[in-house]
């Protein structure tokens, strides 16, 4: 079989293309510590709220407009980090005010004024495990310190 | 200046690709699976006890598809999350790709 020869200087420049070619092809937004710690934390007071819900709405209409302010910086913080489209497909799904999870419920709760110990309880563990499918992708994330290796 | 054997030089890097690209895509596959299992196991037994729940008159039957389609919804995010974590893992094989043919092309140097 016929060997292929080439220069080392050809190797070289042929490596330094690949490298550079490489560099900003990645796929995924990397591991970011600010939303790991943002989304856990506003899971926690998600749940804190639902409990809320055997009571009348309107006794907790400021606590539940507070909560929405921060869950939207939560969420626009997370749309404007680049290459972040499936982490915003997850947040969408979850604060979707037509849908079943925490948006559909609190909607719910808005419309019924008050809802049944039982079913909080329910989608309480539905919610909970909605935010961890976000805080579970994003720990899985790349970390800064594997890029630079 | 001295010349090359790149012939030498791909087939070392086809071995240790093709072992790289096993081992990652193996571990990624298992898993997922594993994930999708557990995620499996407790539908199961979280859809039995909003059944009993609505049987003995503690949630609605508007309570329990509520509940159902909220089931339904975080099936979603599942599948979300594990399309997000294979792009991950081919990020991270493309890492290891790059550091691979760095160490080749330079031990071979």
């Amino acid at each position: 079989m016929e060997k292929k020869i080439i220069s080392k200087r050809s190797l070289v420049a042929a490596f330094i293309i690949v490298l550079l070619g490489y560099s900003g092809c990645v796929t995924i937004s990397p591991f970011d510590q600010y939303a790991y710690a943002q989304t856990t934390s506003i899971k926690v007071d998600a749940l804190n709220l639902m409990d809320l819900a055997n009571d009348d709405f309107s006794k907790h209409q400021s606590g539940v407009i507070e909560f929405e302010t921060k869950l939207r910086k939560v969420y626009e913080y997370e749309k404007n980090r680049p290459k972040n489209e499936i982490s915003v497909k997850l947040w969408d799904i979850l604060i979707d005010t037509s849908g079943y999870l925490l948006g559909g419920f609190l909607s719910r709760w808005k419309k019924e004024n008050k809802l049944n110990v039982a079913f909080i309880n329910n989608e309480k563990d539905l919610v909970g495990k909605a935010f961890d499918q976000i805080s579970g992708l994003e720990s899985k994330k790349i970390k800064a310190s594997e890029i630079s290796q | 200046m001295p010349d090359i054997n790149i012939q030498q030089i791909l087939e070392s890097l086809k071995k240790e690709v093709v072992a790289l690209a096993t081992l990652t895509f193996k571990q990624y596959k298992e898993a997922a699976s594993a994930d999708a299992l557990k995620l499996l196991a407790e539908m199961q037994v979280s859809i039995e006890k909003w059944a009993l729940q609505l049987a003995n008159g503690e949630i609605s039957k508007a309570d329990f598809e509520f509940l159902l389609l909220g089931q339904k919804d975080l099936i979603k995010m599942n599948a979300l999350k594990e399309v997000g974590i294979a792009l991950i893992e081919a990020d991270k094989f493309k890492a290891s790709l790059m550091k691979l043919i760095t160490n080749t092309v330079t031990g071979l140097i």
